[in-house]
């Protein structure tokens, strides 16, 4: 899949993950996995960031397999920031089948 | 490439980040190629999949809105002046470090038997003091201050000034003090009050006496034990002037007489040192006034020395 499309739902699809429940991050990168194929490198500079911009928080939950792990939560800015992606994607899609069916309607003519 | 290796690699390129957010970007990394290699993977499968590590760190770093331009964003790793400049800088620190540690660790211990002597000497004056204090102004100061915190509180912090001014016990400022506490307003000047005074003067009798006491029974042990020393010594003289005639008459007794000679010396010398112990009124008096005139010299000569500088 290319990479930029990928770059751009990213955001989004984590946003959507953490929103379901709290995860830390070997198990978000799991559940992105699923949806797209993702390098794992670049899941770690984005949780950061996102943290650094205050839509998630971070705490420390005892695990049994070993150290305490990082789990993030999604904050209230980052609901919102969430949603708002969420119609910037719907606008978005909707904007581009549009425009796909317009063109293959008028390449079909 | 190996964890340690992986890890090691990224923390340099994110040496522009704080101590603590470089340990916890590499924590959260280190934790997930453990979760994988429990997974079963080994530590080069679990590595790869995380791409180039200076691609990783440039991503990082925008997370932090680094200046571009300054290389970091880049993804460049520590460069080689900074990490000999933090090596430089720290080597003559830590030598400056050291060497205030240690004179501290000097001062305190030098401190710390100042302060135990002074310590000693107040312990024991300390009950006459407090009687005489508390007889002076006490009356009042308990009914305006309502119980002995206060006062206690104001021994403690005279006895701080007075260890302000290296430890010299000087009974000329405790008497400019009990002054000051005098001057307040005292309106109530009551009989109870003379009573008071009068209760303070025979305390003040009382510590006199047993201070005169005291000195009696020191003097006594030292004259003793110094005319003790001086009658040995004249004792092994006359021995020693006998033995030396019969030396000079031919009998074998030259090591004796030098011994004897030796003794005389030692005890005499003894007796001379004891008495020096002796204890005059006189000799503490003088003290006393003395210190308290240095101190007035003192006080004097730094004002002068603040007018100079005022008028300068």
């Amino acid at each position: 899949m290319n990479a930029q499309l990928k770059k751009g739902v990213l955001e989004l699809i984590v946003l959507e993950s953490v929103r379901k429940r709290d995860m830390y991050g070997y198990e978000l990168v799991e559940e992105v996995s699923k949806v797209i194929d993702v390098n794992e490198g670049t899941i770690y500079p984005l949780l950061k960031r996102l943290t650094n911009e205050h839509y998630f928080e971070t705490y420390l939950r005892e695990s049994s397999e070993g150290p305490p792990r990082k789990y993030y939560h999604l904050t209230a800015a980052g609901v919102l920031y969430r949603d708002s992606l969420e119609k910037e994607w719907d606008e978005l899609q909707k904007r581009v089948c549009k425009f796909l069916e317009i063109a293959s309607q008028e390449g079909s003519l | 490439m190996k964890k340690q290796e992986f890890l090691e690699e990224l923390k340099q390129y994110l040496y522009v980040l704080e101590d603590e957010e470089q340990d916890d970007i590499l924590q959260e990394y280190e934790q997930h190629i453990e979760i994988k290699i429990e997974k079963g993977l080994d530590e080069e499968e679990a590595i790869r999949d995380f791409g180039s590590v200076r691609e990783l760190a440039k991503e990082i770093l925008e997370a932090y809105h680094v200046k571009p331009n300054t290389g970091a964003d880049a993804g460049e790793k520590i460069p080689k002046d900074v990490s000999k400049k933090r090596l430089i800088k720290s080597l003559p620190l830590a030598v400056h470090t050291v060497k205030i540690q240690g004179k501290k660790a000097g001062k305190k211990v030098f401190k710390g038997f100042v302060n135990l002597w002074i310590f000693i000497r107040k312990s024991i004056k300390k009950p006459f003091r407090i009687l005489g204090k508390a007889f002076d102004s006490g009356k009042e100061k308990i009914q305006n201050h309502q119980g002995n915190g206060k006062r206690i509180g104001i021994l403690c912090r005279s006895d701080k000034e007075v260890l302000k001014e290296g430890g010299r016990v000087c009974e000329g400022n405790k008497e400019s003090r009990t002054e000051k506490i005098k001057k307040e307003p005292t309106e109530k000047r009551t009989g109870v009050f003379m009573i008071a005074k009068g209760i303070r003067s025979i305390c003040d009798g009382i510590i006199h006496m047993i201070c005169w006491a005291g000195r009696l029974v020191w003097n006594c042990g030292v004259v003793c034990a110094a005319a003790f020393s001086a009658f040995m010594g004249l004792v092994f003289l006359y021995l020693f002037g006998m033995l030396f005639v019969l030396w000079k008459q031919g009998y074998p007794l030259g090591g004796i007489v030098l011994g004897c000679m030796g003794a005389v010396l030692c005890f005499l010398s003894l007796a001379v040192f004891g008495s020096t112990f002796y204890r005059n009124k006189k000799q503490i008096l003088l003290h006393k006034t003395e210190t308290v005139e240095e101190i007035k010299d003192k006080k004097s000569i730094k004002a002068a020395q603040n007018m100079e500088i005022k008028a300068e």
